[in-house]
């Protein structure tokens, strides 16, 4: 008898065992080919815009994501330098055989995890509780919550051209009965559709004729438990032209999607490339970048290049590319169709509304992505390993304390028809939100319910006293006409009539935080603080962004009030007869806890919101 | 949690309420709405059918009956749900113009489980049903107590949805420009092309233009919903009050010659072209140590704030530049003020060579001259062609979505990364929402609902 059966040892899989096995839960993780857990099932690569936030934030939870990345990054790149601290977002190359190498270690060596190899068809249910699940060997594995994270495995078919291929990855089974399962019991599903580039030769690229994409010249790891990361390969890039799109132009005819074979929707923000061509005809080209998916082997993924076209008009269209005209393909791209189960039908600890006890993760929920496929896995151990303790609490981020808040609530509120994947402007307050700060904003949390080793909470406090200290210095500190006049005018920039703070003069962003600090007396305080340039940044980002830091605040305030504004859970929304009816079946299938996530729900508009407050008042 | 249930039983009860004014009329009439409006009705009203047997949208003649008594002959008028004002099954019940005989059927109504309406309760139950948005809402707030005819159909018009179509116009362009600016923020790393600057800053000053012209239209909107505002004022005996009676064309004041006899302030109004002006005529200033006198002075202050146009009286038997000290000193204190000199007395002065507007408020000379005057100021301040007429809510959200506007094209200008732009732009699209009452603030719902009386 297990604590908690996880199926699927995918990126959600991992953070779900890892997450309950560190609460003291005994976990089974159930695997259809142990070999596989921990797979970069698409591109060798974590984080990414928003997503990297992600990263970090399942980081601060005490995840293992940023770990597994930093111990088999290749190459580390901070996006976005150019915008915003808002905006900047971590992103690593990975070798494609460490990542699951690392991933398996963190399992297999924990005691509280088992790993059945296995292939899981269906659930148990008793009194609409869950109770175990059944194998293909049609033997009974008994426990109290079952977490699915069975990615696209749920009824898939895989396409390269026309030719349809059960299965969730090459080479591997599908899995079928239990999605069957799963809609007899009440849980509603849709289709969706995933796809992914060739795979290509190193030795066939003539990389005189393409780009070289460098990483960032310091890198920097995603995780707390990392010292440094170096970056040991780079990327490079070219990009298609009229050739190559007239040559995918001629396969639409065979192409799975335009012909109707595959009905899922796919993504639209990952979009394969007969689909770029399709939908942007005007552009005459789009970047395709090289990524090496690891030291041990010649492969390189083809970022961009996206298909499930036949594979002769993708060798033909690959090789219209510059640098790419001998391509040799040690993979063709493909397309995979599966089930998912619409995410509304889930509470916010990740739990279905339908089932007690069980809990979806990952691609089953309509998301792609690995991070966040692991965010979800991560919030469904911690809750399925909470309300196995005594006080039974919910472990819930909302949407002002964290990207994993966004993501959980959208998916609940709003649904998906599509692929979901996570974008900075899904966050209304972006800037507070930042990757630098994710553990500003999470580790207190994860620490209460004991997620965090006491030398790390340690570590994580005298972080926060420095920066309170240092800040501290910026708003008291002064610094005299005579020391800086010389330095603005050289800038070109009005000199100072009277002494002003250090907190002042970095509002003016003309000299950086570090050079202010080191103008002003007594210099020891520089030397202390330049081994922290953690503290050094976030006092310069609350420094300079602080105005409108504030207003965002404001709007938390604001958001956690309506979050107050409880709806009781057996409103009869019948009784306003102005709701609009579409809003009213979606209140009714939701039954939001506040006014705050009504408004949310997609569905129901602003007046419907405006009639529900005047009834409540 | 109490009162959540109380309102929702509140909201399945009938109610009813004197919808026209207290007081002695040719006709009254007391509005029923709810479920059971029409049987309640029906328990006392004698006519040739029962009400519930009758078509909606019909009037039928009658008596109401209480314990074998006439209370009054009446009319029931009967509205079946949805195709009512409160979207509810609704009984008028019209009746001779008597607030007692009113009143004796509002409380036969509630001995029959009807209950008596709150203010703005039947227009709460129309927005509630469905039957008209929030800027509706006020429209008929609007509609109810405008002082003018054009101000009646702007708001007849905003009733239709004027002021709501034009926001939902900026919001879309809004969202717009948002959308430019996040494609940047989240994609272009992976090529695509960054949205032009300029094209922005044209978006963003064409949604500010639009905003600033919504704000413009305020004192027109101000002006149709309260009328025209003209305050008197002048050195004490100047002959205020006698102009002022001379302007209502009745003795309203009293007028001595001796200094100081307007110890407080009075006001009456007219109309004019269809507009209400209304006239105030305040107390000498002067210095003074009589303490009432002073009181009064202290009101003068406050009409001149209030008014649209100042008529600053000068005794002219004492000279054309008599009152120039007084003039510059207000002029001084409201800089923003219109101020009109008059020259008065005109009976008792040889010289007629004066630049300003002259009279005789004694003798009625030049009285048509100042009303001509006072109906082209109106005209200078009315924009017409708009659909929609500006409340002061509407105003004080428009400021905040300019200023919001204002500070994205300052962070534009200055290079301020996007993410911060998108911060304001994001402000901007709230405050359109909050005007239009897509708010779950309790402020706004309640500023909005407390304009109307029992009974509509």
């Amino acid at each position: 008898m297990f604590d908690i059966i996880v199926v699927g040892g995918g990126h959600a899989g991992i953070e779900a065992s890892l997450a309950a096995a560190n609460l003291g839960c005994k976990v089974g993780l159930v695997s259809m080919d142990t070999t596989t857990i921990g797979r970069l099932s698409c591109n060798p690569s974590i984080g990414g815009s928003a997503k990297g936030h992600l990263a970090k934030e399942i980081d601060a939870l005490g995840g293992y994501m940023g770990r597994v990345a930093d111990k088999s990054g290749l190459q580390f790149k901070m996006l976005n330098t150019s915008k915003g601290h808002a905006v900047w977002s971590p992103r690593s190359q990975n070798d494609k055989d460490l990542y699951p190498y690392f991933a398996q270690s963190f399992v297999l060596s924990h005691p509280n995890i088992t790993i059945i190899q296995e292939s899981v068809v269906g659930i148990t249910v008793q009194k609409d509780a869950i109770s175990g699940v059944k194998t293909a060997s049609n033997e009974l594995i008994n426990a109290k919550k079952v977490i699915l994270c069975s990615g696209t495995f749920l009824n898939a078919v895989m396409f390269t051209g026309l030719k349809g291929v059960e299965g969730g990855r090459v080479g591997e089974q599908p899995a079928k009965q239990i999605s069957d399962l799963l809609e007899s019991y009440g849980l509603q599903r849709g289709r969706l559709k995933t796809g992914t580039p060739p795979r290509i030769s190193k030795h066939s690229i003539d990389f005189s004729k393409v780009s070289i994409l460098e990483g960032d010249e310091k890198p920097v790891p995603f995780s707390w438990y990392t010292r440094e990361v170096k970056n040991v390969l780079c990327c490079f890039s070219t990009k298609t032209n009229q050739t190559t799109h007239s040559i995918l132009e001629e396969g639409f005819s065979e192409s799975p999607m335009f012909t109707g074979l595959i009905q899922g929707s796919g993504p639209r923000y990952c979009p394969s490339v007969e689909d770029k061509i399709a939908r942007f005809s005007d552009k005459p080209s789009h970047q395709i970048v090289l990524e090496p998916e690891g030291i041990s082997t010649d492969s390189y993924y083809v970022n961009g290049f996206s298909t499930s076209l036949p594979a002769n008009i993708q060798e033909r269209a690959l090789r219209s590319i510059e640098g790419l005209q001998n391509a040799r393909f040690l993979k063709y791209g493909y397309a995979v169709e599966y089930d998912f189960f619409f995410p509304y039908q889930l509470k916010f600890t990740l739990e279905t509304k339908a089932i007690s006890g069980l809990y979806f993760a990952g691609q089953i929920n309509g998301t792609s992505g690995y991070e966040e496929a692991a965010s979800q896995g991560l919030i469904a151990g911690i809750n399925a390993a909470l309300s196995l303790k005594d006080n039974g609490n919910e472990f819930v981020i909302d949407r002002s304390e964290g990207y994993i808040g966004v993501l959980i609530d959208d998916l609940v509120n709003k649904s998906t028809n599509e692929p979901y994947r996570i974008f900075t402007s899904l966050a209304e307050y972006r800037l507070l939100l930042r990757q630098d700060n994710a553990d500003l904003r999470l580790l207190d949390k994860s620490h209460s319910i004991g997620l965090i080793a006491q030398q790390r909470y340690d570590s994580f406090l005298r972080y926060k006293e420095k920066i309170s200290h240092l800040s501290d210095y910026c708003t008291k500190t002064k610094i005299r006409p005579e020391t800086i006049n010389q330095l603005l005018e050289q800038k070109e920039a009005t000199p100072l009539r009277e002494s002003q703070t250090i907190e002042q003069l970095n509002k003016r962003n003309i000299f950086s935080l570090e050079h202010l600090l080191q103008l002003s007396e007594p210099n020891a305080i520089i030397e202390y603080y330049s081994c922290e340039k953690r503290a050094l940044e976030q006092v310069d980002i609350t420094i300079r962004y602080e105005g409108y830091i504030d207003r965002q605040q404001k709007d938390v305030e604001l958001f956690k009030k309506n979050e107050k504004k409880r709806i009781p859970t057996d409103f009869e929304y019948a009784r306003i007869q102005s709701l609009s009816s579409e809003g009213r079946e979606k209140l009714e299938r939701i039954r939001p806890i506040s006014l705050g996530q009504a408004s949310r729900i997609s569905g129901v508009s602003a007046s419907d919101i405006t009639a529900i407050a005047l009834y409540l008042r | 949690m109490n009162n959540y249930l109380f309102q929702l039983t509140m909201f399945e009860d009938t109610i009813c309420a004197l919808a026209t004014p207290h007081g002695v009329s040719g006709l009254a009439v007391v509005r029923v709405s709810g479920q059971n409006a029409i049987d309640a009705v029906d328990e006392y009203f004698v006519g040739k059918a029962k009400l519930k047997n009758c078509a909606s949208h019909t009037i039928h003649y009658g008596k109401f009956v209480f314990e074998n008594t006439i209370i009054d002959s009446v009319t029931a008028s009967i509205f079946i749900s949805p195709q009512s004002y409160t979207g509810e099954d609704t009984v008028e019940i019209g009746l001779h113009g008597n607030t007692l005989i009113a009143q004796q059927i509002i409380d036969i109504l509630q001995n029959n489980g009807v209950r008596a309406a709150t203010a703005g309760e039947f227009t709460k139950r129309a927005y509630l049903n469905g039957k008209i948005d929030i800027t509706q809402v006020e429209a008929i707030a609007d509609l109810l107590h405008s002082q003018t005819i054009p101000g009646t159909r702007l708001a007849a018009q905003q009733l239709y949805g004027g002021l709501t179509n034009t926001m939902k116009s900026l919001k879309e362009q809004l969202l717009s420009i948002c959308a430019l600016l996040e494609i940047e923020l989240d994609f272009s790393e992976e090529d695509l092309e960054f949205a032009q600057r300029n094209e922005i800053l044209q978006l963003l000053e064409s949604v500010k233009t639009l905003t600033l012209d919504m704000m413009a239209s305020y004192s027109s909107a101000q002006l149709y919903r309260s009328g025209f505002y003209v305050g008197l004022i002048g050195y004490p005996n100047s002959g205020k009050s006698t102009l002022f009676n001379s302007l209502l064309g009745k003795n309203r004041a009293i007028v001595s010659s001796v200094e100081g006899t307007t110890r407080d302030f009075l006001e009456e109004s007219l109309f004019i072209n269809g507009f209400k002006v209304t006239i105030t005529d305040t107390a000498g200033i002067r210095e003074t140590d009589d303490i009432i006198e002073l009181e009064g002075i202290k009101f003068a202050h406050n009409i001149i704030t209030m008014s649209d146009i100042l008529f600053l009286v000068n005794d002219a038997s004492l000279g054309e530049h008599y009152s120039d000290e007084l003039l510059k000193t207000i002029k001084s204190k409201f800089p923003d003020k219109e101020i009109i000199l008059i020259q008065n007395k005109l009976d008792l002065v040889n010289n007629l060579e004066f630049t300003n507007i002259t009279i005789s408020a004694k003798h009625q000379i030049g009285i048509d001259t100042l009303k001509d005057f006072i109906t082209k100021q109106i005209a200078s301040i009315s924009v017409y062609g708009n659909d929609y007429m500006i409340n002061s809510r509407h105003y004080s959200y428009c400021q905040l979505i300019v200023d919001d506007i204002e500070s994205a094209i300052t962070a534009i200008n200055n290079k301020v990364t996007t993410e911060l732009v998108t911060i304001d732009i994001r402000s901007a699209i709230n405050h359109i929402g909050s005007l239009l009452g897509e708010s779950q603030e309790d402020e706004v719902l309640n500023t909005i609902f407390s304009r109307f009386c029992i009974g509509k």
